[in-house]
Order: structure tokens, then C-alpha cells, then sequence
């Protein structure tokens, strides 16, 4: 077995890059929604030590002496070179799985000459294709294909592959010894410190801890960690430590809303998102939530904050999901305050293959409900988010979020392309 | 379980029952100049084309030109090049002549579009 973690590098930041070439070199950062925090930086702005999350308005001192460049997310540029990114590396191989925007798993099992040399022609022809450069790391599992990625882009000799394959299992452990526990998958900060004080605090502490022992203190996914470092295979892909509990779309508004009318749109657009993601991922969702909140910032005004949960038969129709937000949202909606922020969150989420059939269920409306659905999905993805959406998303939005500082969408949009001078 | 018995479920479509047409062989795709032009479509991006000086290659201002990255780029290709942090549009041999400061091919220009009758 020789699976491969694939991870651009800086990946907002390098879109960014890419079609603004004077930014190359410079210190970059891409924000949140509305502007507010630091989601991705460039190289060069994790070596002025800003960290992410970093709300935008506390760095405005220091982005001013070192030159930094803020832009707000452009996600459909993002988007795009992701997918263009994942369709080479599907090119590399049958079995291939897209964990995040920047990051897949590929099974590299029987690769030619070798899996470390088609981890770095890989590596070559993304750059060559599409511009972006990626990190690459290959073990038996994926807990070590990830460790190994982290080493590939922490240290030098790699140069950005690195095969543990093709190393001595001794230089295995002394790079699982240089590496804090912290960095292995799946183990979080809280992780960490209950870890540490057992005395475990590298990735080799953790290979060496008796399974048996893990998975009385910290259960059976830790313990699968420990087996998967010790080269034994317990995620196959397509699976992970952790599953989809629950699916979110939320935003702050472009400005602050008081009537129910435009909250409607703003939840039926949010809904809409939530339900395409749930689709996106073979789920039907049980449940239902909406929440509203005002500003706490805005002490010189009223606060108030509502949640309902809206049980109902598992489903992905973005009308059932959108009419269930939009009735809890009635109930919570309270007129006289200024709102903020609004979100959908669906919950019991199940694959779609496991859905118990109800007694009363009308299987012809069922199958009609699916058809149009796929038919949206096709639609919107074909010629943009949008295109066929419901009525009630309205069209002129003054929720939509701010984004003052987007580049161009120079690869979906024929208006926005980059242009090149002749002479 | 019907198909078991060796019986076709009736069909609930209606479907022609006069004469095929004799077309029907000779089904072929649609032309598609996504497909004509682009023959990588990761590799492919679209830019704007600005000035006039590239008027003796068919390269006129505002034109649509279709650049291929995965093309390696040949002495008398037109490419997209990013000069002084700027996309620049020039002939190879012209990029290897002005040689100021750090220059680097983008893509290779593939195609310009032109467009001669604006929208009505």
C-alpha cells in the first residue's frame, strides 16, 4: 500500500499569486467573509509571525510597515483552480480522494518507477499545468502519508516530496522524534496536552504508546492513530477520524437587517448552500436549525439572539430544507432589532443509501424530488452558483456579504480576465 | 422480476412508431469550440489582450486569447509572460531580447479571438 497526501501550499494566497504576479515575494493575506479574519497567508506573511484568525483591524499598523496585502476571499477563482488541481491528480491515479479545497489522498499502490518518483512528477506537472505549487507526502497509511506531507513541507531536504518508503526505518522514527505530537492527524490541542501528560510528546512517543492503553484513555480513534503510525492500515480512503456531524452556512450581512423580508432571503440563500453541500457529500439531513443574532459588539443597541431546530424526514430537497428554516425562522424572528448574522445548520445527517423509507412515503414524489435536484445541481454547476435557485433567495441582495478587497474572478468570468500588454 | 419471465415491462413513454429517420446513423456531436480550441482544459486559462503592437500577429486590442500552460513554449510562439510583476504579451524571441530583470513564461497563446460584430 502507498498512499499519497497531496497539499498545496499556501493555496489561497498562491491563486492569488498566480494572476497577480506582483505579489509574488510580498507578504499576502486572504480574510474572511466580510473582511474580518485572517484565513490564509503567504509565505511571507507566516514569517512576520501573523497568525491565522487574526482579526483584520488589530494588524493594521503592521501591514502598514511591512507593505502587507489584504484581499477579501474570492472563492470562485479559489474553487476552479482546486478543481483543476484534483482533475490532474486524478489523472495519477484510479482511487483518489478530495479531502478539503487544497488536499486529496491518492493511491499510488504499484505506481511506475516507483511511488516517490511519481510523487514528484506529480508535484512537476500540477506546477507546470495549472501554477500551484504542493506538497507531497507517501506512506502505507494515511496518519503516515499525512506525517509524511508535514515533513516534505517543514524540511528542506525533501524539496517538498517526501517518500518514507524510501527511508531507512530508522530515519522514520527520527523524523516521527522531531515531530511534536501535536502534528500527527487527528490529534488536537486538547489531545495534546492530555498526551503530554502521560509523557507523549512526539509523533514517536505516540508510535511506541501500547494500543491497548490508548484506547482505554482516549478511545478506539486514538487508538487507530497509533496502529495507522506503526504502519497498519485502519482508513481506507474515503474514510477518516472524523465524519460530518453536522453541516453550517452562516455569514455576517453586508449590513445590519431589522425586517423579517430580506432575513427570509438571507436564510433561503444559506439553506440552499447547506442543502447543495449535503447533496455534495451523498447526506440527507433530519434536522433542520436557523439562528439570528444582532451585533454584540453594538452595546448602543438592543441585543437579542433566537435558535430553533426544525426536525423532519430525512431529506436533501433544498425546498423541504429552505421551508423548514424558513418556519423556524418566523418563530424566532423578533422585530425591533437590528440583526447581523443569520445561519442554517442541518443536523442527524445520514447517507442518503441508509434512509429508513416511511410508511406514507410517496415514492414517485421522492424520485421527482432527486431528478430535480441533480438536474439544480447540474445547472449550477455548469454556469455558476445561482443560475436556478429558489424564488424566495431574491436577487438583489443587500445581505450579501462585503468583500471589498476581492481580485478579479479572472477564471470563471469572460469581464474579469487578466489582461496582457502587447509591447 | 418481470424481466425473470422473459416479458419487457410496457413502456410508459410514447415513442415514434413511423418511419427512423435515416439521419440517425449519422448522429454526431454538436461542433463545440470549447472542444476545438482547448485541448487542455486544466492547463487553459483565458486573458484579455491590451495595445496594439502585436497587430502583424493578429493580436489586436481587446482580443480573447486562449493560453495553454502545458504547451512547451518554441521560438515564434506568442506568450503570456510576467515581466516586473506584470502580464506581458510577446513573442519569445522579443521576450529573450528585452532580458530586463527576471522574466518568466505564464503560457503559451494557443488562439486570439476577435470579435468583429459586437452584441446587438
Amino acid at each position: 500500500m502507498s498512499l499519497a497526501l497531496i497539499d498545496c501550499n499556501n493555496f489561497y494566497a498562491s491563486c492569488e499569486q498566480l494572476f497577480q504576479p506582483r505579489l509574488i515575494g510580498r507578504p499576502v493575506v486572504v480574510l474572511s467573509n466580510n473582511d474580518g479574519c485572517v484565513v490564509a497567508r503567504s509565505a511571507e506573511a507566516k514569517a512576520l509571525g501573523i497568525p491565522m484568525a487574526a482579526p483584520w483591524h488589530t494588524l493594521t499598523s503592521l501591514a502598514r510597515r511591512h507593505g502587507i496585502v489584504a484581499l477579501s476571499s474570492n472563492y470562485a477563482l479559489y474553487g476552479d483552480l482546486s478543481a483543476r488541481v484534483m482533475k490532474v491528480l486524478a489523472g495519477f491515479s484510479p482511487a483518489q480522494e478530495v479531502y478539503s479545497i487544497d488536499e486529496c489522498f491518492l493511491d499510488l499502490a504499484g505506481a511506475q518507477p516507483s511511488p516517490g518518483a511519481c510523487g514528484r512528477r506529480i508535484r512537476d506537472e500540477v506546477r507546470r499545468l495549472v501554477g500551484i505549487s504542493m506538497g507531497v507526502g507517501l506512506g502505507p497509511t494515511k496518519t503516515l502519508a499525512k506525517f509524511a506531507n508535514h515533513c516534505a513541507k517543514k524540511r528542506p531536504e525533501f524539496a517538498g516530496v517526501c517518500a518514507l518508503g524510501e527511508l531507512s526505518p530508522t530515519a522514520i522514527d527520527a523524523l516521527l522524534a522531531w515531530a511534536p505530537v501535536s502534528e500527527v492527524w487527528g490529534v488536537g490541542g486538547r489531545l495534546t496536552a492530555r498526551l503530554q501528560a502521560l509523557g507523549i510528546h512526539t509523533a514517536l512517543d505516540l508510535k511506541r504508546a501500547a494500543p491497548g492503553r490508548i484506547r482505554k484513555s482516549f478511545g478506539v480513534t486514538l487508538e487507530r492513530t497509533v496502529r495507522e503510525l506503526n504502519g497498519e492500515l485502519c482508513y481506507s480512503l474515503a474514510a477518516g477520524p472524523a465524519t460530518r456531524k453536522q453541516i453550517f452556512s452562516s455569514r455576517s450581512f453586508g449590513q445590519l437587517l431589522t425586517e423579517l423580508a430580506p432575513l427570509e432571503e438571507a436564510v433561503t440563500a444559506y439553506a440552499t448552500r447547506a442543502a447543495e453541500k449535503l447533496r455534495r457529500n451523498g447526506l440527507v439531513a433530519g434536522s433542520v436549525g436557523v439562528f439570528v443574532q444582532t451585533n454584540p459588539f453594538r452595546a448602543d443597541l438592543p441585543q437579542y439572539q433566537g435558535c430553533q431546530h426544525f426536525p423532519l424526514e430525512p431529506t436533501a430537497d433544498t425546498r423541504l430544507l429552505a421551508q423548514a428554516a424558513l418556519q423556524g425562522l418566523r418563530v424566532i424572528y423578533r422585530p425591533g432589532f437590528a440583526y447581523q448574522k443569520a445561519g442554517v445548520i442541518l443536523t442527524e445527517l445520514l447517507p442518503q443509501e441508509l434512509r429508513q423509507p416511511t410508511l406514507f412515503e410517496n415514492s414517485a414524489a421522492l424520485a421527482g424530488s432527486q431528478a430535480l435536484m441533480a438536474a439544480m445541481d447540474q445547472i449550477n454547476r455548469a454556469y455558476g452558483r445561482g443560475t436556478v435557485k429558489l424564488g424566495a433567495e431574491g436577487s438583489d441582495p443587500r445581505w450579501a456579504m462585503r468583500a471589498e478587497r476581492r481580485t478579479h474572478r479572472y477564471t470563471t468570468n469572460l469581464e474579469e480576465l487578466a489582461v496582457a500588454k502587447a509591447g | 422480476m418481470i424481466r425473470d419471465i422473459g416479458v419487457e415491462p410496457p413502456s410508459p413513454r410514447l415513442e415514434p412508431t413511423g418511419f427512423a429517420s435515416p439521419a440517425a446513423d449519422y448522429l454526431e456531436l454538436g461542433i463545440s469550440l470549447d472542444r476545438s480550441l482547448i485541448d487542455h482544459p486544466e492547463a487553459t486559462f483565458f486573458f484579455r489582450a491590451a495595445g496594439p503592437a502585436l497587430a502583424g500577429a493578429g493580436i489586436f486590442d481587446g482580443d480573447l486569447l486562449v493560453v495553454d500552460r502545458s504547451v512547451t513554449p518554441r521560438s515564434g510562439h506568442i506568450v503570456v509572460a510576467v515581466a516586473d510583476g506584470e502580464f506581458v504579451l510577446r513573442e519569445l524571441r522579443a521576450l529573450a531580447r528585452e532580458a530586463r530583470g527576471e522574466v518568466t513564461v505564464w503560457g503559451v497563446v494557443r488562439w486570439a479571438i476577435h470579435r468583429l460584430c459586437p452584441s446587438p
